[in-house]
């Protein structure tokens, strides 16, 4: 096959060809059976192993570790003017990379963010149902203007609170709200239950190995507890909030294998678990919250 | 892409490494002349063949004939083998193929470039590209014996165990 007829073979094969050049391949034995070689080329070329999730890990964060450590002045001298896919390309290229690993600093702020939305809605949630209890209390008793004090409240209480809204102001109407509110939170625990289909978990922070795991319980260990909760102006207080978040804690998630805090649900592979942390051996402890039976444990760093 | 391009995996780790990071280190530099993929591409493919060049220089080594081969103590670790010699002679016969080729025909085949942003990554004509990976593909082609008519007894045409220089990584 001389390279004429090559070079059109290799043409045909990726479709860069006029409709002259294509008549003359398929009319052709000769050049269509030159044009299935190279495809064999190609599918061998491209059947490579993707590289193993931890070396793609470890890449991606000496690269975030380099962007890190780039003198400010360059950082922000990136010139969004006339590359505006500069930064924002690099985001997407670095997403689309990953089938899917994210980046390690990344892993590491997730998890409190996400672990503090859940305990601040499961917060609001508690709080409207004393709420709801007070002023139906008060509404039984007979106190309209007590009842419109304390709906509005629970309204103050609902603006700091987004996963209760929207609240009838209504006293008798407060209760089903926040029972409704409270199912909500329930449905979100219950992605610890083994029974639990996937698509519960969805909002449980994903933990792929112990690495994963260490970081999850070491960035709980060293952040205080909900810093991202916003500050209550009227009410809930931070003593009734971290109340409720030690009772739902507490209440949904139990502690096992001698762990000595229970820093919140996860998946860890495909197992939805628990995490808490030894403190006496320094260890961090996935398992499975009906049984108790320990999924992975990793020293923490 | 680095796999194919730096040839071996502990190369290829290395070669992405180094291409992420110089992307990372590079981006205040970026003009935005090309376009992100492509300018990505290059860095890469640059740091890909400073990994083979690199590799090249180290001494090989030459595998076991079959007669020489010790038996397998885990039977497992042997299918592991039986499969480990397609793409011993897959990389041999890229690491035998012109760099220029070479290249040319990873950025296509595997990075699925199309020819201009295979020639803006390059820095080459259409159709220096196009002959590229054309004779490329045909080389690899030829040293990998391969015929479309027995395609799925590939292994059974290529070159024997002993034939093949083995990466001492």
């Amino acid at each position: 096959m001389n390279d004429d007829l090559t070079l059109l073979a290799s043409a045909y094969l990726d479709d860069d060809i006029t409709v002259d050049e294509r008549e003359r391949v398929e009319g052709d034995p000769d050049v269509l059976a030159e044009v299935e070689r190279l495809r064999l080329v190609r599918a061998l070329l491209s059947d490579v192993e993707p590289a193993a999730i931890s070396v793609r890990e470890a890449q991606l964060a000496a690269a975030l570790g380099a962007w890190e450590r780039l003198p400010e002045a360059e950082r922000s001298g990136v010139r969004r003017d006339v590359t505006p896919g500069g930064i924002d390309a690099a985001a997407v290229a670095g997403a689309a990379s990953v089938t899917a690993p994210t980046p390690l600093s990344a892993r590491r702020r997730a998890p409190r963010r996400s672990s503090t939305r859940w305990l601040t809605g499961a917060a609001a949630a508690l709080v409207l149902v004393l709420a709801g209890g007070v002023a139906l209390q008060l509404s039984s008793a007979g106190g309209t203007d007590d009842a419109d004090s304390s709906a509005d409240a629970a309204q103050a209480r609902g603006a700091t609170a987004p996963a209760a809204d929207p609240v009838d102001p209504a006293a008798d109407q407060l209760a089903p709200a926040a029972e409704a509110a409270v199912d909500d939170s329930a449905e979100l625990d219950t992605g610890i239950d083994n029974a639990a289909p996937p698509g519960e978990n969805v909002g449980l922070d994903q933990l792929d190995n112990l690495t994963d795991l260490a970081d999850f319980a070491a960035a709980a260990v060293g952040a205080p507890a909900a810093p991202d909760v916003p500050a209550a102006t009227s009410a809930p207080s931070d003593e009734e909030l971290s109340e409720a978040e030690s009772f739902l804690v507490e209440a949904e998630l139990p502690r096992c294998l001698g762990v000595d805090i229970v820093v919140g649900p996860a998946m860890y592979g495909n197992v939805p678990v628990v995490v808490g942390i030894d403190e006496g051996r320094n260890l961090a402890i996935a398992y499975r919250a009906a049984t108790c039976a320990e999924v992975a444990r990793v020293r923490l760093p | 892409m680095c796999r194919r391009i730096a040839g071996s995996t502990r190369d290829a780790d290395d070669a992405c490494q180094e291409a992420l990071i110089k992307i990372v280190r590079s981006l205040p530099r970026f003009d935005g002349r090309s376009s992100f993929g492509t300018w990505a591409y290059r860095i890469a493919t640059n740091a890909s063949l400073d990994e083979l060049r690199k590799r090249q220089r180290r001494p090989a080594l030459h595998a076991v004939d079959e007669e020489h081969r010790p038996e397998a103590v885990d039977p497992a670790a042997d299918d592991y083998t039986e499969r480990f010699p397609d793409r011993l002679v897959l990389d041999d016969a890229l690491d035998r193929l012109a760099e220029d080729m070479r290249v040319a025909v990873v950025l296509r085949d595997v990075a699925d470039l199309d020819y201009a942003e295979i020639a803006e990554a390059l820095d080459l004509p259409i159709g220096t590209v196009k002959s590229r990976i054309s004779r490329g593909r045909a080389a690899l082609a030829a040293q990998l014996r391969l015929d479309p008519e027995a395609a799925p007894e590939i292994r059974g045409n290529q070159p024997t165990a002993d034939e093949r220089p083995i990466d001492p990584t």
